[in-house]
């Protein structure tokens, strides 16, 4: 056929597809292949259509009959990768290209392609390759360094050998040499060789490199370079001449990176014998530059202070002017820069004469003026910071916090008058002072572990986020707050007026999704939680596409400096702890909204071992930092007003992952001598790489617990921990008599996503090893016996408890219904009609019975307390009581009674909902899931 | 007193004190991830000695001929930093930048009409407006014109000693955002 011919027919399809009319390309495209059924192009773009609109099964079997013909025509390669892309089929995708390539060895872009292929997946080997057969063929400088960059690549890849490493490196170098034009002609390419050398260690010919006239140009327009070039000098003890060129850039080019001055300092104090004259030398010089800057700009004068505390640490000969002064005159003259706060944080650790003389300056500055100016607001909000730092114990009382909290908040109050022009986008200049009164309220309640203080706080931090409605500092309280009161619904709604998305969702997402599970209405059929887990989620498939495709934009552009940085990034949001903690949240709130099938149960059991097996490498980019943290005696607000005393990270999650994984695979029929990798290692994008060696066996090390990882847990998380362990091992060897031989993995959604379509005929089938007779009879342990009693017991108490938070209950509650449905999957197998090997008779299965009877009333009075509960929530009178806690604070013109008012409404009725949907849940569970589970029907949703 | 470095991809996971504020806005990976990859050097970082960003900014190198300039895509500095000269400091780098490495002939960015702190501080960092882009910016809320709209200002580098690139009357030159993206 003529290419216009061609074109022509597809055309089309093509306009049709980029207009995301996948419908009818694909109409399009089965109108052409009737007439043309061998049309390899109209076919490839079926494929892709079918892709889009999630006929997946379909495409992949279209896919490999026409990966099978090994296609080489380009519009069919172009429309491929498209399809295998998005199955995530990368392997596939090199092989398609490697055949298309090996047959037009000439092809530039062919190579590119099979180049990019395997960059992708991080295939450098092979990369390093098939970049070399191309600088082969075109003598193009620039696959000699995609070469490069790719060998250096393998040598620091973890699934090579360490002994590979120099080998690799200095291939690399041997490359470089034999390139045609010097590498400084590119600052990437040169920067490529300098990371080589210095990989090697070959400081000296490094430097020498950068010292050149075209280096030392280099540098000055090259963040990077000059980064790099310091730290090698500094390797190589140049000590004198990088003094001398930190000095000239303070001086000659009034350069002012902090980094200089630390330059400057380290060198100045660097390991010498002239050093009590260098200290004077530099001394002199800092003290001139901040004379020199005023308040024009601040490095010099912190400088200084930095330049004090490291010869103070060292003591080495100290400044005439006593160190407290140096902060006094610091204070004086930035005191009005809002950053001063944190300047001097890592400077007033002081003890005894010192750090009276500094509380007294700080006592003394007179605030009386702090609503005059807004230099003088910011002035004061400093005074109060550094005053609240350096409280003693003593100091820390209620009486005394409470006069604390009042004063900020006056002094809040008053100074909104200096922002009351301003339009309602900008921040208000008081807003710190709303923060500080909210801090000391949250402080009282943990001194005094009285809600009212916390509802002070709510008060004045939803008035603040009105008067400054883009402050996203008090939100951030706010939602910590509204999750200890048991108003999640609020929480929610300050979380998304922050509008967190992208990248945010892996660093914030705990903000609303830390242990979610106690809030979640899934047994209600409000999936609002389980929607939050996977639109956060996203990210992390977003990560896998676009950062591979950045690393190939970055090789097209030659900027080898951001390859490795690119790579790094992708690995720690992959591996990120978030993810997997999201993910687990998921699994706890969705067995509450669906049947557990065995097909369920299959897969993320499958899913969860093959995450436990990759989470030693986890990466924690969970963001605390956003923070105000402004609390005395070292106290932190994150950890205030966290549920629970630690927040979950990894080990909190090792914690949950072993404990459900152990319940999954006694309920599950899959050979447990399987591990995830075996399962979905074989086609990953990256591999498990490394594994110890000598690791103990899965089985082992998921029954191993860790006392750190133990720690982590709530004391009712602890015993809900402690129910299911011993409920397993009681059940354990019924469970190995009952259960029929071990099932090979048929690979469902999980398998078909990571393309690993292959995977299942690598698993081998063992052989039955069930016992022949049912082991004798035991009693369950008193701890699986007595657990919902006291749980109830332990529920009734929180509930009644004044001093306890309204979410320890819920927490009680809604682990209680986890217990209750981990429970059922568990002894799925047992109770099921037929499906048990043991006798009806047997005292096991009388007591697998009587159990969950045991557990079914005490949850359901659960349920039954909350709703009543609820009920009593929202009234005039606990609305009254709300208000009363909160007298402090309101006063006739500002915080007045019907905001108060307000307030209490909006948290009283958010709590009702939630007690009275989670005992409503509650009930629906104990009768819903009271029927038994649901093995081999049933909905599954995916994950 | 901070540290000016360049932008770093993992500097992503750490920004959020910067891009909470509502006048910062959050992209997507492959947009910051593409600026890395091409122009590196126009994409630098302020943080605090103690680790904090402070602020951004990234920029690219795009037109042709004597349109060939140094563009600041975003600049950007966290609340708690603002009115402390970072701006001014990261425009100095990327003004050098694209000067020495790129030898563009001008630096343009694109700023909301209403608002009015940041454009005072580049006329006083010597870019003035050159044209007034209409409808650039999705809305904030209020809906008037200088909130959506976007001004277009230049300053001239040391390729355009006779300042081609600028003009006295931009204010009152206005154009469609279609003609300019």
């Amino acid at each position: 056929m003529s290419n216009t011919l061609q074109e022509r027919q597809v055309r089309p399809i093509y306009d049709a597809i980029d207009l995301g009319q996948f419908k009818s390309a694909l109409q399009t495209c089965n109108k052409i292949l009737k007439k043309q059924p061998n049309n390899e192009l109209v076919k490839t773009l079926k494929c892709l259509a079918m892709v889009r609109i999630g006929k997946i099964d379909e495409a992949v079997i279209l896919s490999d009959e026409i990966l099978a013909k090994k296609p080489s025509d380009e519009l069919v390669l172009g429309a491929m990768s498209n399809v295998l892309r998005f199955l995530s089929r990368h392997e596939d995708m090199i092989v398609m290209y490697e055949d298309a390539y090996k047959k037009n060895p000439t092809n530039e872009e062919l190579g590119a392609q099979t180049f990019m292929a395997n960059v992708r997946v991080g295939n450098w080997k092979a990369a390093q390759q098939v970049a070399t057969k191309m600088h082969k063929n075109s003598k193009d400088d620039r696959y000699l360094y995609w070469s490069i960059m790719s060998t250096v690549l393998q040598a620091s890849d973890l699934s090579t050998d360490p002994a590979m490493r120099p080998i690799l490196l200095k291939l690399a170098l041997r490359l470089i040499e034999s390139s045609g034009s010097p590498s400084i002609a590119s600052p990437d390419r040169f920067y490529l060789n300098l990371t080589v050398l210095r990989d090697l260690e070959r400081y000296e010919e490094a430097l020498n490199l950068l010292e050149g006239d075209v280096g030392k140009h280099l540098c000055d327009t090259s963040l990077v370079l000059e980064e790099l070039r310091h730290e090698l000098a500094m390797t190589l003890g140049k000590r004198e001449s990088e003094l001398q060129i930190a000095r000239t850039r303070l001086t000659e080019r009034r350069d002012r990176n902090w980094l200089t001055f630390i330059s400057l300092i380290d060198c100045t104090l660097a390991d010498h014998q002239e050093l009590e004259a260098t200290i004077n030398e530099t001394r002199k010089l800092i003290t001139s530059l901040a004379q020199e800057d005023g308040t024009s700009d601040r490095s010099a004068a912190l400088a200084l202070l930095e330049l004090e505390r490291r010869c103070r640490e060292k003591e080495l000969p100290k400044r005439d002017i006593p160190f407290v002064e140096s902060l006094k005159s610091y204070f004086v003259t930035f005191g009005d820069k809002p950053a001063c706060f944190e300047d001097l944080k890592p400077y007033i650790d002081l003890q005894g004469e010192e750090r009276e003389d500094w509380t007294t300056f700080l006592d003394t500055r007179d605030l009386s003026n702090a609503s005059g100016s807004i230099s003088e607001l910011v002035r004061s909000i400093n005074v109060f910071k550094l005053r609240r730092m350096r409280l003693i114990e003593e100091e820390v009382t209620v009486e005394k916090e409470e006069e604390r909290a009042e004063q900020y908040l006056r002094a809040y109050l008053a100074a909104l008058s200096l922002g009351k022009g301003l339009p309602s986008t900008e921040l208000q200049p008081a807003d710190d002072l709303a923060i500080l009164a909210a801090s000391a309220y949250i402080n009282l309640y943990d001194l005094s572990k009285s809600i009212s203080y916390l509802n002070c706080a709510t008060c004045v931090l939803e008035y603040a986020s009105q008067r400054s409605k883009h402050a996203f500092q008090h939100r951030l309280l706010l939602i910590r707050l509204y999750r200890l009161v048991g108003a999640p619904s609020l929480a929610l709604e300050h979380y998304r007026q922050m509008n967190i998305k992208q990248v945010q969702n892996d660093t914030l997402a705990h903000l609303i999704l830390a242990r979610c599970a106690t809030f979640s209405l899934t047994s209600n059929g409000d999936l609002t939680y389980l929607q939050e887990c996977l639109e956060s989620s996203q990210i992390y498939s977003s990560n896998n596409n676009e950062t591979a495709d950045m690393v190939v934009k970055a090789f097209q552009f030659e900027k080898y400096s951001q390859i490795p940085e690119f790579i790094e990034f992708e690995d720690r949001l992959d591996s990120s702890v978030q993810r997997d903690l999201t993910k687990i949240e998921h699994v706890r709130m969705r067995l509450a909204h669906e049947p557990a099938t065995t097909e369920t149960i299959d897969t993320e059991l499958v899913e969860l071992k093959f995450l436990y097996e990759r989470s030693q490498f986890h990466h924690d980019n969970r963001d605390f930092s956003v923070f105000p943290e402004y609390q005395p005696l070292g106290k932190l607000i994150n950890t205030q007003t966290g549920m629970g005393e630690v927040s979950p990270g990894e080990e909190w999650l090792t914690m949950w992952m072993k404990m459900y994984i152990i319940c999954f695979e006694l309920a599950s029929d899959l050979d447990p001598a399987l591990d995830g990798q075996a399962i979905l290692g074989g086609d990953k994008s990256k591999p498990l790489n490394p594994i110890d060696k000598d690791r103990k066996a899965l089985s082992a090390r998921l029954r191993e617990i860790s006392e750190d990882d133990y720690k982590t847990l709530t004391p009712e998380e602890r015993r809900l921990h402690s129910f299911t362990l011993a409920l397993v091992s009681w059940l354990e060897p019924y469970n190995t008599y009952c259960r029929p031989p071990p099932q090979p993995f048929v690979p469902g959604a999980i398998a078909l996503a990571n393309g690993s379509a292959n995977a299942a005929k690598k698993v081998p089938k063992p052989a039955p090893t069930a016992p022949s007779e049912p082991p004798p009879s035991t009693n369950p342990p008193e701890s699986v016996l007595n657990y919902f009693d006291e749980l109830e017991k332990r529920f009734r108490e929180t509930a009644e408890t004044s001093t306890a938070l309204p979410w320890e209950a819920l927490h009680i509650a809604t682990l209680g219904q986890e217990a209750l449905i981990l429970y059922n999957i568990v002894t799925a197998r047992f109770r099921l009609g037929g499906a048990s090997k043991l006798k009806k008779s047997d005292p096991v299965m009388q007591s697998i019975k009587n159990l969950r009877t045991k557990a079914l009333v005490a949850l359901k009075d659960i349920g039954g307390i909350l709703v009543k509960i609820g009920e009593t929530d929202a009234t005039p009178e606990t609305r009254k009581e709300f208000f009363e806690s909160c007298q402090s604070i309101t006063s006739p013109n500002d915080i007045d009674h019907d905001f108060v008012f307000g307030v209490a409404k909006k948290v009283t009725d958010a709590r009702k909902k939630v007690r009275s949907d989670i005992g409503k849940g509650l009930e629906r569970i104990c009768k819903g899931q009271g029927q038994g589970l649901v093995l081999g029907a049933g909905p599954s949703t995916g994950s | 007193m901070s540290i000016l470095r360049s932008f770093r991809a993992t500097d992503l996971l750490k920004f959020n004190n910067i891009n909470l504020d509502i006048w910062t806005e959050t992209y997507s990976i492959s947009f910051y991830l593409n600026y890395l990859a091409r122009w590196p050097d126009l994409c630098s970082v302020q943080q605090a000695p103690n680790g904090r960003l402070m602020g951004y900014v990234f920029g690219k190198a795009e037109g042709h001929n004597e349109e060939w300039h140094g563009h600041v895509t975003a600049l950007t500095v966290a609340p708690e930093f603002r009115r402390m000269g970072l701006g001014p400091k990261m425009m100095n780098l990327l003004e050098y930048v694209s000067d020495e490495a790129y030898q563009g002939f001008f630096v343009d960015l694109y700023v909301r009409c209403n608002n009015h702190v940041a454009i005072k501080m580049y006329e006083g960092l010597g870019y003035s407006v050159y044209r007034r882009v209409r409808e650039y910016y999705g809305s904030l809320g209020s809906g008037s014109k200088d909130e959506e709209d976007a001004f277009d200002m230049r300053k001239p580098l040391s390729r355009d000693p006779m300042r081609r690139s600028i003009r006295a009357n931009g204010r009152s030159v206005i154009v469609s955002a279609s003609s300019v993206s």
